[in-house]
């Protein structure tokens, strides 16, 4: 146990080194400030209203297009890329299990995950705050909700990522290939409406079921049960092949 | 101390090793010796677990790999086909990251490894900046900072000037005499390790062509080149076995 808390450590220093990650934190952060600095100006002139907290509609768009992003990309450099690079050595030559390497670089990505939503979700509620105080106090238990909700369906984004970039020994093409297939699953539904249930990634909007009443407690429970199902099944696929890959 | 026995591995491609047997001692610098492509490096990443062996088995201090893998490589120390490096971390960041597996390991062991491969007044920098010579000098700074039993290194003079070949070399006896450290080391330049090793395994196409004590491979006044060009000659059915022209001689 202490080896894998060590090489989270170690994996989430290393993630946190890397200048692609520290842009996507800022972003993350960045972007919920512009957003209301922009519609402040929009709803002072042309007299827009949002109908919803700033910290909801952040992590509206955030879930369903950066966070899957920024995670795909880590996830790619995580494994594909550190394969690239041969540095993966660096891990495996220590007293290490490969399971134990293979949970901690994926606690590594889950922390990501966490630290996103939190730069998303700090953010926009300092930008809510400062635009419409009232609604946005209002509003933060089910903020709340909905963030954790979220972290539920990145989790999945993380685990299937970490189990895609198995197949490939670039960082680029695990990139793409993720980024691919998210877009093949998000576009299929529109021909063939049954995929929806069927895929992962169509849950990444699922924190939305949790604001507001919007959803029964069954069907929150069957998603729930789906996510982890899905967070289980691919993660252990992807230990499965990280076991059996020669280097 | 090490062990292995049998081991074969075959790539797609069709080249690997095949049926690789040797013992390594407690104490010993054992030279895993041959041309480039002769298979060192698929020996080094089998025993290393690296990748999977095809047959044979790794005893690693007297257990077999398969029970605690990460319990041996608390007392191993590797580099193994070449010295990569995270180009974003400074050389004391790769330092700390490996002294994290080793509860209880001073910092001041850090300095001393930086010390050791003279790479002190660089530490700080990103090794994205570092010379092949300097990553090679930072992977040996990693290799030894646990302390370990047992060092597996894989061509390590790879990048180095002549200072720091020397320094490699008196680094390693040093760590051998003073601390009774056993060294894998693999190497094509024969020349070169015969002036360190003890004992030492001919690899040429994958096998073991001869293996055993320095002083017996090279014995009849034979380098320790001469002997391996003899051994290939051989293995290749093109003249006498070094053993023989040692007996002529």
């Amino acid at each position: 146990m202490h080896q894998v808390f060590v090489n989270t450590h170690n994996e989430i220093v290393k993630l946190l080194g890397q200048t692609k990650t520290k842009i996507s934190l800022a972003l993350t952060a960045l972007v919920p400030v512009l957003a209301a600095i922009a519609l402040g100006r929009l709803e002072a002139g042309i007299g827009l209203s949002l109908g919803r907290g700033l910290p909801q509609l952040m992590l509206d768009l955030f879930a369903a297009v950066w966070l899957p992003l920024f995670l795909f990309m880590a996830a790619a450099e995580t494994f594909s890329g550190e394969y690239a690079a041969r540095t993966i050595k660096l891990v495996l030559l220590r007293p290490l299990t490969r399971a134990a390497a293979f949970a901690s670089k994926v606690l590594a990505l889950l922390a990501y995950a966490a630290s996103l939503l939190a730069a998303v979700g700090v953010a926009s509620v300092a930008a809510g705050l400062a635009r419409d105080a009232r609604t946005t106090i209002a509003g933060l238990p089910e903020t709340l909700l909905a963030y954790i909700a979220a972290f539920v369906a990145m989790a999945a984004v993380v685990c299937t990522a970490a189990f895609v970039a198995q197949w490939l020994r670039s960082g680029v093409g695990a990139l793409t290939l993720c980024v691919f297939l998210y877009v093949a699953a998000k576009l299929l539904p529109f021909v063939w409406p049954e995929a929806a249930v069927w895929s992962l990634f169509a849950y990444t909007d699922w924190h939305t079921l949790w604001i507001g009443g919007a959803a029964s407690a069954g069907k929150l429970l069957q998603a729930f049960s789906f996510l982890l199902s899905g967070c289980a099944l691919t993660y252990t696929a992807g230990w499965y092949l990280f076991e059996r890959k020669s280097f | 101390m090490l062990e292995v026995r049998g081991l074969t591995k075959r790539y797609r491609n069709g080249r690997g090793v095949s049926d690789v047997s040797f013992d390594v001692r407690r104490g010993d610098i054992f030279g895993l010796l041959g041309p480039n492509g002769s298979g060192k490096t698929t020996v080094l990443k089998l025993i290393t677990r690296l990748c999977a062996a095809d047959r044979g088995t790794v005893r690693l201090f007297g257990q077999d790999e398969g029970d605690r893998f990460d319990m041996a490589m608390r007392k191993v120390g590797c580099i193994v086909e070449s010295a990569d490096v995270y180009d974003f971390l400074s050389g004391r960041e790769h330092l700390k990251q490996v002294a994290r597996f080793y509860p209880g390991l001073p910092e001041a062991r850090i300095d001393e490894a930086l010390e050791w491969v003279r790479l002190a007044p660089y530490a700080r920098e990103k090794t994205r900046g570092y010379s092949l010579g300097m990553k090679m000098r930072l992977a040996l700074a990693t290799a030894l900072l646990p302390d370990p039993e047992l060092v597996i290194l894989d061509e390590p003079a790879n990048g180095l000037d002549v200072e720091g070949t020397v320094e490699l070399r008196e680094l390693i006896v040093r760590l051998s005499e003073q601390r009774g450290t056993t060294f894998v080391i693999s190497s094509h330049r024969i020349d070169e390790m015969e002036r360190i090793c003890n004992r030492a395994a001919l690899l040429y196409g994958g096998t073991v062509i001869r293996e055993g004590a320095v002083g017996e491979l090279t014995a009849g006044g034979m380098s320790l080149e001469q002997a391996y060009l003899a051994e290939i000659r051989a293995a290749k059915g093109g003249g006498a076995h070094a053993s023989s022209i040692r007996e002529h001689a």
